[in-house]
């Protein structure tokens, strides 16, 4: 009955083909390991945000003075309401981080360079509009923590000259962090930026599926295998395996995500004591500590960014594996390692 | 009157006005005999009231401690009470010694309030200002009766400015025994011990479930009004009476225990749940990659 059906959809609209053009019958190269997994990973994380952000939406109020209690009903009425609000905020921080071994692997094995320099180039804008989803995502519990880390991420570009203070005051849309900033931010995150990420994600796959996937620096054979089934299990392993750490995280330690002052209503008289951004932004913040003048911190921040962003047009070497480049090789780990340390110090500063 | 006292005493004042002229004006002068939540409306305006007095109390409060001129001569101080419950509720000094902490040029004007430093007979009424029930107690205890005589008030074992947050830990031998034999201080504490010992365990019970984003705002205030209540006790100095009161106070640990225990139920089900979920993702994980590694590498 059910061969019957597909034979007559497949009659009408050549579904088989398409089934076997893209997917059985596409050929990958054979030696792809883990690391070639975590764009499906983050293709399973996108599609769970999407779904529990939908389902927070039913309960969530976008208000000052009534988003907290609703977080708390989400959190304590709402059947299974907690379960859907700590995925979607674990599951939020995961996306960053398998966003950045993705683009840490492609970093190593030269996979930016020639012909995938577009795919990199909206990878690195995929990476700027999900941060900016975070921020604009934090806020909107309205705890003491939201609220003093947006106001602590939305002064940084104040310090720049002649259109500093506009800007603060255009994400704002006040002088200070208020209702109009939660309704900005609000619109953002639920219709903007979804639709932004869908549409770059889209172009993103579309990319890489014209370029085809890279081989591995280390494969000594032009050996493939079909995308479906051999490839998809070795995705599916790996999203079961990251899922499984979610979940680790959402069951036994969700203060990961929510610790003391998530759990207080934001209060704009009283600023905590030792309100930090979320850790992905925590290089940043420690960076424009470092630095004396914070336009100067921005303007480093800048270029750091210009020089990800522009890598496969200035990086012209036809050696891939970074591992095998005495200069390029060094400068790129101690980057990593730059950065990892700047997390750390600006968690314990 | 400015600030600080205008700020003590709005809430009282917002009341009396509304009680003067708001229902009266709304004819309902008889649901101010006790019986509010027959009207909606008149809870509603008491409450908006008592929201922006609150409000207003918490602005100044919080805003001042910050801002206080009176750190800038009285540093020592300044120091001690940093390190106290006081700083950490944004009680700052103009609130216990009124005075105007913004006015650099006369902070301590009488007009503003300021009474300074009171006498050792006068800290108890000083104090119980703001701990009315401990105060009351208190004037029942040998410890006032002895006060004329040089006895201890308040600050004798909670310090003037450094005040910790209060546990059975203040009645020890070495401070006790200043004044007197250890035996009494030490009745007394055993006779509260197991039930502090609770208190303290159940705190914790509900912190713990407060990180687990559970709702424990009722239990919280519930433990906190008992946890007050009893330690209110203490200042009386009776043992029989400390024997007496811990029988009630037992039982509604009893009950916010049973409360907690409920809600920790439902955490270790959770649990079980989640250990589940994470062993199927973990298990479909091994299935693929046995899958990948056997059937599909032939």
């Amino acid at each position: 009955m059910f061969k019957k059906i597909i034979d007559a959809i497949d009659r009408r609209i050549e579904l088989l083909d398409l089934f076997r053009q893209n997917l059985s019958e596409y050929p990958v190269p054979a030696g792809l390991n883990i690391w070639y997994s975590m764009g499906a990973v983050l293709l399973a994380l996108f599609c769970l945000e999407i779904i529990t952000g939908i389902l927070l939406l039913m309960n969530y109020v976008p208000h000052a003075k009534e988003a907290f209690a609703s977080v708390g009903y989400i959190s304590g009425v709402v059947p299974f309401g907690w379960l859907i609000r700590r995925v979607h905020a674990i599951g939020a921080n995961m996306f960053v981080f398998v966003l950045f071994l993705h683009m840490l692997s492609v970093l190593l094995m030269g996979s930016y360079k020639k012909p995938r320099e577009m795919t990199w180039v909206v990878g690195c804008v995929i990476f700027g509009v999900t941060l900016t989803t975070c921020l604009s995502g934090y806020l909107l519990p309205w705890s003491q923590l939201s609220y003093w880390a947006t106001t602590v991420a939305t002064n940084s570009p104040g310090s720049i000259p002649v259109v500093g203070d506009w800007m603060v005051q255009f994400m704002r849309g006040s002088d200070l962090v208020s209702q109009r900033t939660l309704g900005r931010f609000f619109a953002m995150h639920v219709s903007l930026i979804p639709f932004t990420l869908l549409l770059l994600i889209g172009a993103h796959v579309f990319l890489m599926r014209r370029t085809g996937i890279s081989t591995p620096p280390w494969s000594k054979t032009d050996k493939t295998i079909p995308f479906y089934p051999h490839f998809v299990v070795e995705d599916l392993k790996v999203i079961y395996f990251f899922l499984a750490i979610l979940f680790a995280f959402v069951f036994f330690y969700p203060q990961i995500s929510f610790p003391p002052d998530a759990l207080v209503p934001a209060d704009p008289l009283n600023t905590p004591e030792h309100i930090k951004p979320e850790w992905y932004f925590l290089a940043n913040y420690q960076l424009l500590k470092l630095v004396p003048n914070e336009f100067l911190g921005i303007i480093v921040q800048g270029l750091a960014a210009g020089l990800i962003f522009f890598l496969p047009f200035i990086d012209r070497n036809n050696e891939r594996a970074a591992w095998k480049r005495p200069i390029f090789g060094p400068l790129a780990v101690f980057g990593i390692l730059a950065y990892i340390a700047l997390i750390i110090w600006g968690h314990y500063s | 009157m400015k600030n600080a006292h205008l700020l003590r005493w709005l809430p009282r004042l917002l009341l009396d006005v509304h009680q003067k002229y708001v229902c009266v004006a709304s004819r309902q002068p008889a649901l101010h005999l006790g019986i509010f939540d027959q009207s909606r409306r008149c809870v509603f305006q008491i409450k908006f009231f008592l929201f922006i007095s609150f409000f207003l109390l918490l602005a100044s409060s919080a805003a001042i401690a910050q801002e206080s001129v009176c750190f800038t001569c009285h540093e020592d101080i300044a120091k001690d009470w940093q390190q106290s419950i006081h700083s950490k509720n944004g009680i700052s000094c103009h609130n216990c010694h009124g005075g105007n902490p913004k006015d650099a040029d006369n902070p301590m004007d009488p007009k503003d309030g300021f009474v300074g430093k009171p006498t050792e007979t006068g800290v108890p009424e000083f104090c119980g200002k703001c701990h009315a029930g401990v105060k009351e107690n208190y004037l029942k205890s040998g410890h006032s009766a002895a006060l004329i005589r040089g006895g201890p008030n308040c600050v004798t074992c909670h310090t003037a400015h450094k005040q910790k947050r209060a546990s059975l830990d203040l009645i020890n031998k070495e401070l006790c025994t200043q004044c007197h034999t250890f035996d009494r201080a030490e009745k007394i504490r055993n006779a509260m011990l197991m039930s502090e010992s609770e208190i303290t365990n159940l705190e914790h019970r509900i912190d713990a479930l407060h990180a687990q984003e559970y709702d424990i705002d009722a239990v919280k205030k519930s433990l906190f009004a008992t946890r007050n209540q009893f330690h209110r006790l203490t200042h009386v100095v009776d043992v029989d009476l400390i024997l007496k009161e811990t029988t009630g106070i037992q039982s509604e640990i009893a009950r916010l225990k049973a409360d907690v225990k409920e809600k920790e139920k439902i955490e270790a089900k959770r649990k079980i749940y989640g250990s589940i979920v994470i062993v199927f993702f973990l298990l479909g994980a091994l299935i693929f990659w046995w899958y990948r590694n056997t059937i599909l590498s032939d």
